[in-house]
């Protein structure tokens, strides 16, 4: 019960943001919620199950292309659009399904990075439905006849997609499906021994991940309003994974926490002229070198049982809250 | 006494309202004037980026050291590294506005960021000066608040084909063009171009940014027989398909885009003898203008040991339209004196550096004239030879 009012409280004050915070830093947070839930979506897949994806920017594209077409060429509304464009990033998934019964670890990867390469070559290619390499406006978004392409709105629409999509990811690593993800990812034959269909599982991993991005997709085309195909290329791929990898793969809070490292991190480093290279860099490494389980496992390991003990008390309780989160 | 204060009720009242519109005006205090910018500084297009940065910001340091600001105002710059990527160029854009309280937008580099945020641009109506980009949207339709300095692919794409066409007297053209935003822009105009000039290309070969082998771009150019190649590349791209075809034994006549500079003879040697290319502003180098010294000079107080090429030129005469729009518009500095002393605009060059621009209400090209040069090797030393003036609008 306490643990729902915290949460409830905690809600509350992210739906009162907009109150206190302007349209730069609500768009901000509008983009770490497009990174949060397709960071999520990637750790499902690859820190829950090990299925090792560095293409998955080309389901961001299919989501964020296909709401955008599907409110340019079908008067699709946004709330219909981008489940529609996760659905069919979704679908998209199971093309990877393929390389992924046959192979495993880096030769996966490399049949993932071929994935996101085709899309982000295919994107300019079709240059009359796509814009081409010039990219597309994305049609402003209207609730019933009512405009609501601005910051505060897609606000609600992210905090609302997130809390959701997080639910259900939290609700799948603990049921049945994700012990049987991670039964996979740590020992695929003694999983299959226990009944476990690799092929159903495998599939149903790639799915929900491709359809988180799809969804991120879709969010981010309507934040931004405007796409391109050079957003989605192998740079995409490689942030989404250092996202979960830094934020610590196996877990739910790790991509939330990675996704937020490096969405705000750019930003705050923008001034540094020439500089924000090499100090972005050296953050990176720093967590690296100095959290090895990522930004998560750092947290989880100093909030262990004996370290809390030593903390005053209100400390503790808000540590029991935290830890009790999440977490393989 | 009732005189007096009348007078000082009235001066109280004239300053009030002085203050209540400076006060008004973002960006502006007595002091200050504080323009904005997003340069990417980091990744892949940070060889452009760097050195527009450096040329826009030694312009400005020097107006703030040596001429004391702009009325008595110190010019703060503040450009922000969007790292080329769209939404960051948004979210930079909201931070330079709402937070930064920018007085306009400045020497902003990059296409796509600039399509990104345009939208937001427009809703602000936020002045935007000396844009590094080619894009033609900044100037066609025209927007009252924007005003664009670079010719645009329009101009670049149009005025290649009939340079090939009519002054090279070529019948076989053939395009080369890289796969992206800015080819792809180019390619079109240069193949609307060549249908009004009653041509159609020989063959278009397109190559991805990525490439690095042109053998076979090579040899599909002169398995086409090509007599002029329009080069719609990047000058490192250029120097690889213009060596590849020399050592085919292939010269057809190469005519670029204002990509090419001097440093095609590094990149590619005396296989870079004769290319033809559009250029809008005197090279920073160039040892006969009394004005790039002057540049050069103020470059190397800032960036001592820096080379000044020419993205930093043209970022530098961007910069010093920008300070010469702000001390036309006058003291009582607002958005609106800003945009009449720009619309006032009339020939102004930068002291020859820059063909003329000339900005009136309805028209805000900016440049338009394109400096056709070729590269040839006059007394053992490599230069740029001047050509002709080309403006693709009078050539129809």
């Amino acid at each position: 019960m306490k643990r729902l009012i915290f949460w409830a409280v905690v809600i509350v004050l992210l739906a009162m943001a907009p109150f206190v915070l302007r349209s730069y830093n609500l768009y901000l947070l509008n983009l770490a919620a497009v990174k949060i839930i397709a960071a999520i979506g990637l750790a499902l897949l690859t820190g829950y199950t090990g299925q090792l994806s560095i293409g998955h920017a080309g389901f961001l594209a299919i989501g964020a292309y296909g709401t955008a077409l599907l409110a340019q060429h079908f008067g699709l509304p946004f709330w219909v659009g981008i489940p529609v464009a996760g659905l069919i990033s979704g679908l998209a998934g199971f093309i990877l399904l393929i390389p992924a019964l046959r192979l495993t670890a880096i030769y996966l990867a490399i049949a993932t990075l071929a994935f996101g390469t085709a899309v982000a070559e295919a994107l300019p290619r079709w240059a009359a439905v796509t814009g081409g390499y010039q990219g597309m406006r994305v049609p402003r978004a209207s609730f019933f006849g009512v405009n609501v392409q601005n910051d505060v709105a897609m606000y609600y629409l992210a905090l609302a997609m997130t809390v959701l999509l997080l639910l259900v990811a939290r609700n799948i690593v603990r049921s049945r499906v994700g012990r049987a993800f991670v039964a996979i990812r740590d020992k695929s034959m003694a999983a299959q021994a226990c009944g476990v269909s690799l092929a159903k599982y495998k599939a149903l991993a790639f799915f929900v991940s491709a359809l988180y991005a799809g969804l991120a997709g879709g969010l981010y085309a309507h934040v931004v309003g405007y796409i391109s195909p050079a957003e989605f290329g192998l740079a995409k791929s490689i942030d989404l994974f250092i996202m979960i990898a830094l934020g610590g793969m196996a877990s739910l809070p790790g991509p939330v926490l990675g996704a937020l490292f490096l969405t705000y991190l750019p930003h705050w480093l923008s001034g540094f002229r020439g500089l924000q290279s090499i100090i972005y860099g050296a953050s990176l490494i720093g967590v690296v070198v100095f959290m090895p389980f990522g930004i998560w496992g750092f947290v989880r390991k100093w909030t262990a049982p004996d370290k809390v003990q030593s903390l005053p008390k209100p400390l503790r309780a808000a540590v029991a809250f935290v830890r009790g989160g999440g977490g393989a | 006494m009732k005189r007096f204060l009348v007078l000082a009720m009235a001066a109280v009242c004239v300053v009030g309202a002085s203050w209540g519109l400076l006060a008004q005006t973002p960006g502006v205090t007595d002091t200050t004037i504080k323009l904005g910018s997003f340069i990417v500084q980091s990744g892949g297009v940070a060889f452009i980026g760097v050195p527009v940065m450096r040329g826009a910001q030694a312009w400005y340091s020097y107006v703030n050291d040596e001429l004391g600001g702009i009325h008595g105002r110190k010019i703060e710059f503040l450009a922000l590294d969007d790292a080329f990527n769209p939404a960051n160029t948004v979210a930079v854009m909201k931070r330079l506005v709402e937070q930064e309280n920018i007085f306009a937008l400045v020497n902003p580099l990059g296409t796509i960021g600039m399509a990104a945020s345009w939208t937001y641009i427009l809703e602000h109506q936020l002045p935007v000066v000396s844009p590094h980009m080619n894009w033609l949207t900044l100037a066609s339709p025209t927007v009252p608040h924007v005003f664009a300095i670079q010719p645009n692919n329009e101009s670049f794409g149009r005025a290649a084909a009939q340079y090939a066409v009519l002054e090279l007297g070529a019948q076989r053209v053939a395009i080369a063009v890289v796969e992206d935003a800015m080819g792809t822009e180019l390619l079109d105009f240069a193949l609307d171009e060549l249908k009004v000039q009653g041509k159609q290309p020989v063959i278009v070969v397109k190559y991805p940014g990525t490439e690095t082998s042109f053998s076979a771009y090579a040899l599909a150019l002169r398995q086409a027989r090509a007599e002029a190649v329009l080069l719609f590349s990047y000058v490192s791209d250029a120097a690889k398909l213009i060596v590849e075809c020399d050592l085919l034994g292939f010269k057809p006549k190469f005519v670029g885009i204002n990509t090419i500079t001097l440093q095609l003879y590094d990149l590619a040697g005396e296989a870079a003898e004769g290319v033809v290319f559009p250029g809008f502003g005197t090279d920073p180098q160039d040892p006969t203008s009394e004005a790039a010294a002057a540049m050069r000079a103020v470059y190397a107080r800032y960036y001592p040991g820096e080379l000044m090429n020419a993205y930093a030129m043209i970022a530098y005469v961007g910069a010093q339209m920008v300070t010469k729009a702000l001390m036309d518009a006058g003291p009582n500095l607002t958005r609106q004196a800003l945009i009449d002393a720009l619309d006032a605009f009339t020939g102004w060059d930068a002291d020859g550096m820059i063909p003329a621009v000339t900005y009136r209400p309805d028209d805000h090209y900016g440049i338009k004239t394109l400096w056709m040069n070729r590269l040839v090797t006059v007394n053992g030393v490599r230069t740029a030879e001047f050509i002709t003036e080309w403006d693709w609008s009078e050539h129809r």
